[in-house]
């Protein structure tokens, strides 16, 4: 009777509309298993959980809560969970010191909420033009959006306050920009002489360069020497990419070995079990539930693997949806190859010739992105 | 050196598409006595705010967990905090289930949150001040799509939030005619009513009546004496704020139909049915006031709101009563109708309102909705 609803049996969600997906993810069923049973094994450090327990019983001085928040932000950067950006979130809540605002720029920025970082950062260069890391976090976002000439004068603005963060900065731009030997050249100098985070940065960043150039022996020689430098998950990623394209899938798996499951790694695990002849399924479904999640909390920063995943699986109408979503939200030359192979496959000339004018305005040299844009071209 | 360190998060864009963000499923089917709910946390966070993993391996293992499961069960108290107005309701758990969702593991919680009172909201506060990107997707009972609840907000789940616009007359009007048209106890009561009117009794067996005139006059008196006294009622518990637990109300609403049915079986009330009909659609007055509560309507509104709802009650109620009494008087000098539609009718009839008794009284689920 209607006045009596009790909590209904979950039908079988079924369809691809959010609801379905919600449904699905919030119907499986469940249980109560033996004791010894392990339920989780991927839990918060120690030393994580002791801060945010530290930090959640008395509000701390706001020194003390920036360094925390520093400290998880980074651990975030290394693991990949994104949690702990949430926690160091709350920990900045109403803080309006420079290095504060900075770190939720930060947290914004890998949001990809860029305009409310940028206007973050804008404040806190209005007051303190020389706060270098505000400089640096709005030239790296610049050129994430793709404006090459913003991001190059934030890069030069640095030369003062820290002549090698900012010779790599402008090596990004370089390189975005198609000078390639230049990029090369500078990235190479402070790989050789700069200190050891720095050098995993340019060292990763070189290997970007020759990836593009087709040089895929040195990317994987500048990723693995990057990844001695320092254990990063974007550059263990890039570095499974190279094996993938030489078509050495166990060493693209090794390569990601106990890295953290975020889209970019399931993603690439996935290509991997499918390049193996192995059972991809349970994966394709693992992936599918994540993007579905992400998308009902409304979140967009999965829109370029979502792309990949729907290009790779045969539907090229809705890979070139996400391709061109993306696109709006950020144009590194990974998002022009992503829209190119999206518009070719589903024989979109418009973003195609997107991809080209973008290629001749910015100079941009990718061989990866000239391969699709000609085969299409020829097609 | 600072700036280096500094350097190293400026690398972070590249990094960003990371794996999901802290997200708890939350799904709440809110009643006349308040809500049922389902709660899936991760147990990575619940580790975070409680520090389950007792032995520190990092692994977690059920038995852990549910040594901690009064904890679980207090900070649920604490942090999803329904309410109904100012009360708040009290939270009844079943024993913590686990469900693997996206490779994580997540405790469950079911149970009800009892409050008897009209507006229903829930405050969210797990992960406040500690996780500003947690959030739950919340799916609300007969919404179409699932809500996103940061921590710290307030939701409302059933009654009018302040800011929602008046409904209209004919809302009401349409709300009326579905709720006596959906409730089955009130069209099974009426068809209860009407199958012997085309018929009399007459030596202790049924023959038909020839007189279709006098059938459509009792089924006339019948229902508007169930209409007169439902109204009576509806006024009484909505206007006057006469209450009657539906604890009680909704087990005698089944016992019209019962005692209806068998009368029809073994004929005790023969005349002045409509008298019977009156006493009895006082209780199911009582049932249509517990559709309008929940809306808690301001005084003025309301007294239109119930003019119009029970306007839509008559509408639906004439229409089932047009229908049946046609189909009964093409029916009634068919010399099986007493042999195979009265009785078996009546017997079906007793057997469901049976059932109806029991689930309500005990609150079970034997008929599917």
């Amino acid at each position: 009777m209607d006045r009596f609803i009790r909590m209904r049996r979950c039908r079988r969600a079924r369809g691809g509309t959010l609801l379905a997906l919600m449904l699905a993810a919030t119907c499986a069923s469940a249980q109560a298993p033996a004791r010894d049973t392990v339920v989780e094994t991927q839990l918060a450090p120690p030393a994580v959980k002791a801060q945010i327990r530290r930090a959640s019983a008395a509000a701390a001085a706001p020194r003390e809560r920036i360094a925390r928040a520093r400290l998880l932000v980074e651990a975030s950067r290394s693991t990949g969970d994104p949690r702990l950006l949430g926690y160091a979130e709350a920990l900045l809540d109403a803080l309006d010191d420079a290095d504060a605002l900075v770190l939720r720029a930060t947290i914004e920025q890998s949001r990809h909420r860029f305009e409310a970082a940028v206007a973050l950062l804008d404040r806190v260069l209005n007051r303190e033009p020389s706060h270098a890391q505000a400089r640096l976090t709005r030239a790296t976002i610049a050129q994430v959006r793709g404006d090459l000439a913003a991001a190059r004068r934030d890069c030069a603005a640095l030369a003062p306050l820290a002549a090698a963060v900012s010779a790599v900065c402008t090596a990004a731009v370089d390189a975005a920009s198609g000078r390639h030997a230049l990029a090369l050249a500078a990235l190479e100098s402070v790989a050789a002489r700069g200190p050891a985070p720095l050098r995993g940065w340019a060292l990763s960043l070189a290997g970007e360069v020759h990836e593009r150039s087709g040089d895929l022996d040195a990317a994987l020689r500048a990723y693995s020497e990057s990844l001695a430098s320092g254990e990063d998950l974007y550059t263990r990623v890039a570095l499974a990419d190279v094996w993938l394209a030489l078509d050495r899938p166990q060493q693209a798996r090794a390569a990601l070995t106990d890295a953290a499951a975020t889209d970019a790694v399931l993603l690439r695990r996935w290509r991997i079990a499918r390049r193996l002849g192995e059972d991809a399924a349970p994966l394709a479904a693992q992936l599918t539930e994540r993007l579905a999640a992400a998308a009902a909390r409304g979140e967009l920063l999965h829109v370029r693997e979502a792309g990949w995943f729907a290009l790779e699986r045969g539907d090229a109408a809705q890979a070139l949806r996400h391709a061109r979503a993306n696109w709006a939200a950020q144009r590194e030359p990974a998002d022009a190859l992503l829209l190119a192979a999206a518009a070719r496959a589903a024989r979109d000339a418009a973003a195609l010739a997107e991809v080209r004018a973008w290629l001749a305005r910015t100079g941009l040299r990718d061989v990866r992105i000239e391969r699709v844009v000609a085969a299409n071209g020829a097609a | 050196m600072r700036k280096l360190l500094l350097a190293l998060l400026a690398w972070l864009p590249a990094i960003a598409a990371a794996h999901s963000a802290s997200t708890a499923y939350l799904r709440v089917e809110p009643d006349e006595r308040g809500a049922a709910i389902e709660w899936r946390v991760a147990l990575r966070d619940l580790d975070v705010l409680l520090d389950l993993d007792a032995d520190g391996d990092g692994r977690l293992t059920w038995g852990e967990v549910v040594d901690r499961a009064d904890a679980i069960e207090a900070l649920a108290r604490e942090r999803l905090a329904l309410h109904a107005g100012e009360t708040p309701c009290a939270l009844r758990l079943a024993p913590l289930r686990y469900v693997r969702l996206d490779d994580f593991g997540f405790a469950q919680l079911e149970g009800r949150a009892d409050c008897a009172g009209t507006k229903l909201a829930l405050r969210y506060r797990l992960f406040e001040g500690i996780d500003a990107s947690h959030r739950a997707l919340l799916v609300v009972a007969g919404e179409a799509a699932p809500r996103i609840v940061a921590p710290g907000a307030s939701v409302h789940l059933r009654g009018r939030a302040d800011g929602d616009a008046p409904r209209s007359p004919g809302a009401f009007v349409s709300e009326g005619i579905g709720h006596i048209l959906g409730g089955f106890d009130h069209v099974l009561f009426l068809i209860g009513l009407m199958l012997p009117a085309v018929v009399r009794r007459e030596g202790g067996r049924w023959v038909a009546r020839d007189d279709l005139r006098a059938a459509a006059t009792s089924v006339v008196w019948i229902a508007t004496a169930f209409t007169i006294a439902h109204s009576l009622t509806l006024a009484a518990a909505t206007l006057g704020g006469l209450r009657v637990s539906p604890r009680i109300i909704e087990p005698l609403i089944a016992a019209t139909v019962l005692a209806t049915a068998l009368n029809n079986l073994w004929p005790v009330v023969t005349r002045r049915l409509a008298l019977v009909a009156f006493g009895f659609g006082l209780i199911h007055g009582f049932g249509f006031a517990e559709v309008l509560a929940p809306l808690e309507l301001p005084r003025t509104e309301l007294a239109l709101a119930l003019a119009a709802f029970n306007a839509g009650v008559e509408i639906g109620q004439l229409a089932i009563v047009a229908t049946g009494f046609a189909l009964l008087a093409a029916l009634r000098r068919w010399a099986g109708y007493p042999r195979w539609v009265l009785v078996p009718g009546s017997a079906l009839l007793a057997l469901v309102a049976c059932i109806w008794i029991v689930e309500r009284v005990l609150d079970l689920s034997i008929l599917a909705t």
